[in-house]
């Protein structure tokens, strides 16, 4: 892969990118499936939904469940983002990210038992907002499910201390593989009760729309400690490039890093599941094309990822939700059609290197 | 004087495999630039793994700086002890500065407080040469430059112990006497180098001491004149080898020197 | 190392083993049909889901989310109180055949809150296939959101008629719409008992496996009211199930009901191209019915024009000598 000297200083596009996400936060506000919405009406909306104004007219309604969606979707975009970034870092691959590895699977695995085990009636239990310890209950099964999922694939990927890359992808799909069946099977199971069934479908695919506070406090609860893990991983995966041995003989204790990027990493990619289903691919492209524009340096590239994420997931909905409107696509969709080939064409960028596997 | 590193009946191996080293006991001391030579598998850069805890011995013990290195917190340890790897694997896409940088890790607290640290990597890049590439991307450098940079970047970590790993392997004879005088000249300066190497006649101009390992034990240590004799070596290399002295003008003196002697094409494969 | 993905693995066969044991023992709720209390004016009334909606008056213009109930509302308001429809119900409700008077209704393909606010209804009536997010999200906004679970019976289409009669303040006209039906079951009872005995499956197959209905499903309701018996449910098997050519075969049904446009069915296409379904009498006789999407999937009181059409379908094709009466079936 083509290095490239990072091209955008730390502070500007720290500035760009957060404008970006403002601005797309309000246009997502001021845009959406059912048209436009006036600046003062939008504004106003926001405030009220922020419980500064009273405001129970149709705009501000209206204001309020666009808010509560964008805010949601950066939120997701940003945590997907931000959990590939950190496993390229630790793995130090640019192939490994959340939904390629099992994670996301492993996720969607564990959320769809909380339903079954707590003998649950999967919608309100797991998307209404009313019912706040069940999401958290549905959250933990799905980080419980990401992180089972992630040291069960490092443990396979992993001889003599080092992990073999190849072996992390190729047991990522056969985990991947297991997960879908599993899900299937929870499915065969339960397809006479619609409401699980409804439930497994949008974790399958993913689902943005109609969130309410209650969702984007828990991706940016997850957030907000992923940001607190940030200094103690920035340095020490900058340092992790040259290999474990590498880092160690510098004083990183990699065993520490590992453990610390990988709980992180699945916590936000569980916690996005939970949330909003599987939104697959972003974990692999952000990243990716965040590494061209800035820089490698994961002190730069973790918070840069973080608003990238949130851009690229915010900006695609915003953007088909302007296009296509009532027609637009399940997220997880649309993220397949952009992800996949993306994917693909990194393989065929890097045949030099797959042919030594 | 304390010893900056030793071992003590120190046994290593890989998981479920046989031991890879075993019983062996070493010394190294301010000053000294000792040479660990011996054929390929012998165990000599699993030595260098267990001195940065990489690897956790099965019998003995590593000390470092008269401390169990057991018992050193990670950074307390690369305080005392920095590696040099044979390239910058995985690293080419660094600037110059931010990977010299790399080495002050174990000096900066967890906020990145590191007052001297600006300092010493820009003296660490002076001492190699490098102070002009400090914008430029490790990728973009020599193999010599390269090799240079992982260096400063080891210098940086104002370690009083230097283990490094067949430095001259990817480099032209110009660069490798210039990389063994460096070293040389840190040992002058009072850090204790060791330095795993296949150049025994490099070794032999530069080093105080040479280890000779073989299948992980060691078969012999001292001056190059006490390691580098046919009665030594022959066994190990072959009995193919011609052992005379070194041509006058050379930098560590008239010295052993030794030449494979390739006429027997048989054991000159060995 | 390797104790740990031992272990690992054991862990991941018990959650397995937990996962099938939980979903097994978590038996099927029945559907609840909503409760309504009328006081005077004021309506109160349990959703589905537990929620309790309460209205000072009966909700006037309102919206449905799916194609049956499209077809309740349409018997029992008629256009003027529907606020819009999904666009749905153009394939699988009564409008599929004449959408007479909903020419101007606006139409939506997605059930999400923003597109329900803009409509303005008084009360929108959704199933438990729609998205419980948007549920919330418009009750928070003060807008009635009743789910309406309705079991796979003819019968309780008719108790939820009369449900929302009474919610929507048109009891009246609830008991003429049932009246209807009860009537039109009749007739149709009369007319289908000499086909009692005739065996058929319902098959839907486009390439990538069959597929049926057991018991406890609106088609084998649709079958029962027009006389038929549903082979698919031998063994006590109910809901949507698998259907292999094999067991195809092996149950051997005097008729297969397949969903198609226009008598065109790409099930029927794939039964015609089996050759290992040579054995399948319905096929040796071309005994296949084709029904129109909005009869194949109803679960509205549409499942009595099902079976209508069914026991017309099946006169016709017993009288081309298509369908025979075997020896010891039936009376």
């Amino acid at each position: 892969m083509a290095a490239e000297r990072p091209r955008i200083p730390l502070a500007p596009a720290l500035i760009g990118l957060g404008s970006l996400v403002v601005l797309l936060v309000i246009a997502s506000v001021a845009w959406g499936r059912t048209g436009r919405l006036g600046m003062t009406e939008a504004t106003r909306g926001i405030l009220a939904a922020l419980g500064l104004v009273e405001d129970d007219g149709l705009a501000a309604a209206k204001a309020s469940l666009r808010l509560w969606q964008a805010l949601t979707t950066a939120g997701v975009g940003a945590a997907m983002a931000l959990a590939g970034a950190l496993l390229q870092g630790i793995f130090r691959n640019g192939l490994a990210a959340p939904s390629i590895i099992g994670v996301t699977g492993g996720a969607s695995l564990g959320a769809a038992g909380a339903v079954l085990v707590l003998g649950g009636y999967a919608p309100t239990f797991v998307s209404s907002g009313a019912q706040g310890h069940a999401h958290l209950a549905v959250a933990a099964a799905s980080f419980i499910g990401a992180l089972g999922v992630t040291a069960l694939i490092v443990s396979l990927a992993t001889r003599a201390g080092r992990i073999s890359v190849p072996t992390l992808l190729l047991a990522g799909i056969a985990v991947n593989a297991c997960c879908g069946g599993l899900l299937a099977l929870i499915q065969a199971i339960t397809q006479q009760d619609y409401e699980i069934a409804r439930a497994i479908f949008l974790w399958t695919f993913g689902s943005l729309e109609d969130k309410a506070p209650v969702h984007a406090a828990s991706i940016g609860g997850a957030l907000l400690a992923a940001l607190l893990a940030i200094p103690f991983l920035a340095t020490e995966l900058d340092l992790f490039a040259g290999g474990e041995d590498d880092a160690r003989g510098l004083g990183v204790r990699p065993e520490r890093t590992k453990a610390l990027a990988i709980i992180v990493a699945t916590l936000l990619a569980a916690v996005s599941v939970a949330v909003a289903g599987q939104i697959v691919f972003v974990g692999l492209v952000v990243p990716h094309l965040a590494r061209i524009l800035f820089g490698r340096s994961h002190r730069r590239l973790l918070p840069l990822v973080l608003l990238s994420g949130a851009v690229f997931l915010l900006g695609a909905e915003w953007a088909q939700t302007a296009l296509l409107g009532d027609r637009s696509l399940r997220p997880g969709v649309l993220m397949s059609l952009i992800g996949g080939p993306f994917f693909l064409s990194l393989l065929v960028s890097r045949r030099g290197e797959l042919r030594g596997w | 004087m304390v010893s900056l590193l030793a071992t003590e009946g120190l046994s290593l191996g890989y998981a479920d495999e046989d031991a890879v080293v075993e019983g062996l006991d070493f010394e190294l001391r301010p000053g000294e630039l000792v040479a660990l030579i011996g054929p390929n598998g012998a165990g000599k850069s699993t030595v260098l793994r267990a001195f940065s805890g990489a690897l956790v011995p099965r019998a003995g013990r590593v000390l470092v700086g008269g401390e169990p290195l057991a018992r050193l917190p990670a950074r307390e340890r690369a305080r005392r002890v920095a590696h040099l790897p044979q390239e910058p694997r995985g690293l080419g896409d660094l600037l110059v500065a931010d990977f010299v940088a790399g080495g002050r890790y174990a000096h900066r607290g967890r906020f990145g407080g590191d007052p001297r640290g600006a300092a010493v990597c820009r003296e660490a890049l002076e001492r190699v040469g490098l102070s002009g590439e400090r914008d430029r991307l490790l990728f973009e450098l020599s193999g010599g430059q390269q090799q240079r940079a992982l260096l400063a970047r080891a210098l940086a970590q104002e370690a009083p112990a230097l283990l490094v790993d067949e430095p001259t392997s990817s480099l032209d004879a110009r660069h490798q006497i210039a990389t063994f005088a460096l070293l040389r000249e840190l040992a002058d300066g009072g850090r204790g180098v060791l330095a795993v190497t296949h150049d025994l006649n490099l070794a032999s101009q530069f080093a105080d001491r040479l280890l000779l390992l073989e299948a992980g034990r060691l078969r012999a240590q001292g001056s190059p004149e006490e390691v580098l004799r046919r009665e030594v070596l022959g066994p190990i290399y072959g009995d193919d080898l011609l052992i005379g002295e070194a041509p006058s003008g050379a930098a560590g003196g008239r010295r052993p020197w030794v030449l494979a002697w390739r006429g027997r094409t048989g054991d000159a494969a060995r | 190392m390797r104790l740990f993905v031992w272990m690992f693995a054991l862990g991941v066969t018990g959650a397995v083993v937990a996962l099938v044991l939980g979903a097994l023992r978590a038996e099927r709720r029945p559907p609840t049909l909503p409760r309504v209390e009328a006081e005077g004016a004021a309506r109160r009334v349990i959703s589905s889901d537990g929620v309790t909606l309460e209205f000072a008056r009966p909700p006037r213009l309102i919206l449905p989310t799916n194609a049956s109930v499209v077809d309740l509302l349409d018997a029992l308001v008629g256009p003027e109180r529907i606020a819009a429809l999904p666009e749905q119900a153009f394939r699988w409700s009564r409008l599929a055949r004449d959408r007479a008077g909903y020419e101007k209704h606006p139409v939506f393909a997605q059930y999400e809150a923003e597109t329900v606010l803009d409509l303005a209804p008084d009360l929108v009536i959704a199933s438990a296939f729609n998205n419980p997010d948007t549920h919330a999200r418009l009750r928070e906004r003060g807008v009635a959101v009743l789910r309406l679970d309705v079991r796979n019976s003819l019968d309780d289409v008719m108790k939820a008629l009369r449900m929302l009669g009474s919610l929507l303040g048109v009891e009246e006209r609830a008991e003429t719409v049932c009246a209807e039906i009860e009537a039109r079951r009749e007739r149709l009872c009369a007319d289908a008992a000499d086909l009692d005995g005739i065996t058929a499956v319902s098959y839907s197959n486009v390439g990538s496996g069959g597929w049926s209905f057991g018991a406890d499903s609106t088609i084998d309701e649709v079958f029962r009211l027009a006389g038929l018996r549903n082979a698919a449910a031998r063994g006590g098997r109910t809901g949507s199930i698998t259907m292999s050519f094999e067991q195809l075969v092996d149950l051997d049904p005097d008729l297969v009901v397949m969903g198609g446009d226009e008598g065109q069915s790409t099930s029927a296409e794939v039964l015609r191209g089996e050759a290992a379904l040579d054995g399948l009498r319905a096929r040796r006789r071309d005994a296949f019915v084709i029904l129109p999407p909005e009869l194949a999937s109803t679960s509205s009181q549409e499942m009595l024009t099902a079976a209508e059409f069914l026991v017309g379908e099946v006169r016709r094709l017993r009288e081309a000598g298509r369908i025979e009466r075997r020896p010891g079936d039936g009376r």
